[in-house]
């Protein structure tokens, strides 16, 4: 008789268990893109001489015979790049383009820097903290890697830099190509962190001013996913904002990942406010901006917020949805530049598909490996690394960029633009550029 | 005296949670009987659900017609039902209960890869089919109709299942089975073609509740174990094998959920469990559950 009840508990804890600890599905570990599966680290055959087939920048399934452990002194051997991104679960829209330019770059420079062959072991962070920090260890202490880069998610780039700091047996250099975690730009400052996308404030902040100075809102309702990037976001906002004089009437935190926002939006049209400022990422993004329009009236209550939402990932998905929505971010895929044009057409010719910012980080983040690790003669030691990154420049598809000594930060320009139909479907187009922008602002 | 906007707030609160309610009643509903006739935990039916969506998915973008998914998904994942009954939980039901647990358990992540493989990682939603894709009057405020939709499907499916149960001679036996199977079984009752009947009806209406979940829940990876785990407390909550109590169950549990939302978002999930637990400690066989001799 108590069997009746206990097994649908048991049932029900179980599955808590492992769709909290999983956050996927449960089967998601027998993830295609790792290709991490099939290596055997720990039994890296020793002192064969073999060079590594160079990778074509893909990831190989065997371990490479190549400068074994301690990798990083072994001169002529392939460098091998510990690649994290989000391939499966909410971020997956933002995570597979980072994916794919990061490889796009390698491939154009003939997946080689500073002399050396370039190898990349890819593993998926699953869009869950928990994932991340696992790959990290493994890269780092399986797979021996001398560089790592790539993460989508804050919390998981705190506590992978916390690990390289404090656990690793090794130190590497982990080169952020999306995680805006305000505080590494501050308190967590890090030797082995150099970052190549944004800052969650570097946008926010100055959107503030311009939400009240210039579109003239002064009542705002904030919403943002509750995970870290979710407060760093918007309550920067909130706080350039309130700088300028406006008023924050509510805030809500729907939980991440979420699918169903109603109970939410109902509470925001209730509001007095003007308008909304957004975050909510991938597909929480989709969800968020496809539900708007049926509880809210956008000529009442406009929809404004972090360019994440509209970004060129989740925009085919949002469709009309998001026509109307003002948003700011570091970039869009309709900037006019020459850098962006060949970047915008090289990336359709390769993979059919439009860029977003998730894509350029990527991007970007292999050519600040590349042009660093041509600067030290293939040697990825981390701190002749960070050395030849800091105070690199270059012209971006974003547009001019730096990488910032102070804060290991990439310095950029920040625009804001307009969700608008153009020839029938929504595009971002751009009113307003903030020039060279700093990542942390007082 | 309380203002008109703050009525007409919690009121569309209210309709959010009937409707999420009544979708989630709809999921435990098959597991309920499932569970009351065959004694089997099937840990497969968010996997069910989640094939149904898919399934629904690839027909709207085949043919541009939801209501034509609606039809299609449902026939397609009985038949899945119907196979994995016979294949594979018909020699297990000589055995212990645990065993036939493990098997859907495996089941669902065999099939979680499978689609993973056919439809991709990739987050996807069906959108609502006129003329329910816009907003509607309901008492003076504005409502999406597809979730108004929702509702009243539900409520139908519900009243279609309460007659079936009461009023039909298959619905009595199927109650006979319920509570008491040798009996039933003695009584000239084939429970064997029941068992498979229960089994496919339940696959069947769980596609269908992906299929109609589809525009307000979305298709992702995780959506299986999701649902499962909030299907799972409604029938514990409602009482094993009881539709009675799968419908109460869901309504509460999808007024919970939402109101946690609204009142204390951090804790809404908390607050989903709390309730179940409440209930558990006033009547440990659910809200209509039979106490079990």
């Amino acid at each position: 008789m108590k069997l009746r009840i206990l097994s649908p508990l048991g049932g029900i804890v179980c599955l808590a268990l492992a769709a909290c600890g999983g956050g996927a599905a449960p089967a998601s570990n027998a993830v295609a893109a790792a290709s991490s599966a099939a290596a055997k680290p720990s039994t890296a055959a020793p002192a064969s001489a073999k060079p590594a087939a160079a990778a074509s920048g893909s990831a190989p399934a065997k371990p490479a015979a190549s400068g074994a452990a301690g990798a990083s002194a072994a001169a002529g051997g392939p460098i091998k790049i510990g690649w994290i991104s989000s391939l499966s679960g909410a971020l997956a829209p933002a995570g597979k383009p980072m994916d794919n330019a990061f490889k796009l770059y390698l491939s154009q420079v003939g997946n080689k820097a500073g002399g050396r062959d370039i190898q990349v072991i890819t593993e998926d962070e699953a869009s869950n903290p928990k994932d991340g920090l696992d790959k990290v260890k493994k890269l780092v202490e399986q797979d021996k890697v001398d560089i790592l880069a790539g993460l989508v998610l804050t919390p998981s780039t705190y506590a992978a830099v916390d690990y390289i700091e404090k656990q690793a047996p090794r130190k590497v250099l982990l080169v952020g190509t999306n995680a805006g975690a305000n505080d590494m730009d501050t308190t967590k400052k890090s030797d082995y962190f150099v970052r190549a996308a944004f800052s969650n404030a570097q946008a926010n902040y100055p959107m503030g001013d311009y939400v009240f100075n210039t579109l003239k809102i002064k009542k705002v309702y904030d919403t943002y996913s509750d995970f870290a990037a979710g407060p760093e976001k918007v309550e920067t906002f909130a706080a350039g904002f309130k700088k300028a004089g406006g008023t924050i009437v509510g805030t809500e935190k729907p939980p991440f990942p979420s699918t169903d926002f109603a109970a939410f939006l109902t509470k925001i049209k209730a509001s007095d406010a003007e308008a909304t400022y957004n975050f909510e990422p991938g597909n929480d993004g989709v969800q968020f901006t496809k539900q708007y329009p049926q509880f809210i009236d956008r000529t009442k209550i406009k929809y404004l917020g972090a360019g994440d939402n509209v970004d060129e990932s989740n925009l085919p998905a949002e469709g009309q949805s998001a026509v109307g929505a003002i948003t700011t971010l570091h970039y869009y895929t309709t900037l006019d530049n020459p850098e962006n044009k060949k970047f915008v057409a090289d990336y359709q010719a390769k993979f059919k598909d439009s860029p977003g910012s998730f894509a350029v980080q990527g991007y970007d983040g292999a050519k600040l490996i590349v042009d660093g690790l041509n600067k030290t003669n293939g040697n990825p030691d981390p701190k002749a690394l960070m050395a030849a990154m800091l105070g690199s420049k270059w012209n971006s598809p974003r547009g001019p960029v730096s990488i910032s000594p102070e804060f290991h930060d990439i310095v950029q320009n920040i625009y804001v633009a307009e969700t608008k139909l153009v020839n029938g479907k929504p595009q971002n187009v751009v009113m307003k550029t903030f020039e060279a922008v700093q990542p942390y602002q007082k | 005296m309380i203002s008109a906007a703050t009525l007409d707030f919690v009121f569309s609160q209210v309709l959010n949670g009937v409707a999420y309610g009544l979708l989630i009643f709809l999921l435990a509903a098959g597991l309920t009987l499932i569970f009351g006739m065959m004694d089997v935990v099937n840990l497969a039916h968010g996997s069910f659900y989640m094939v149904g969506a898919y399934i629904g998915l690839s027909t709207v973008r085949l043919t541009h017609n939801f209501w034509l998914a609606l039809i299609v998904a449902p026939i397609v994942v009985g038949s899945l039902g119907l196979i994995v009954e016979g294949s594979l939980l018909r020699p297990l039901y000589r055995r212990i209960q645990l065993d036939q647990v493990i098997l859907t358990f495996g089941l669902a992540y065999m099939v979680s890869d499978i689609v993973k493989w056919i439809w991709g990682a990739d987050i996807q939603s069906i959108d609502p089919p006129p003329p329910f894709d816009g907003a509607a009057k309901v008492l003076g405020t504005v409502y999406p109709s597809y979730r108004l939709f929702v509702i009243g499907v539900g409520t139908l499916i519900a009243i279609l299942l309460w007659g079936i149960q009461q009023r039909t001679r298959i619905g009595s036996v199927i109650r006979a089975g319920v509570a008491d199977k040798e009996m039933a079984s003695g009584l000239g009752v084939n429970v064997a073609a029941m068992f498979t009947g229960v089994f496919v009806f339940g696959a069947a209406l769980a596609a269908f509740s992906g299929v109609v979940a589809g525009p307000i829940l979305g298709l992702y990876q995780g959506m299986d174990s999701d649902t499962l785990i909030i299907a799972l407390i409604v029938v514990v909550v409602g009482g094993l094998g009881t539709l009675t109590g799968a419908f109460w169950g869901g309504l509460l549990i999808g007024l919970a959920d939402t109101f946690g939302k609204v009142l204390i978002p951090e804790f809404s999930l908390f607050l989903t469990f709390a309730v179940m637990a409440a209930v558990l400690l006033v009547r440990p066989s659910g809200l209509f559950g039979r106490k079990l001799a």
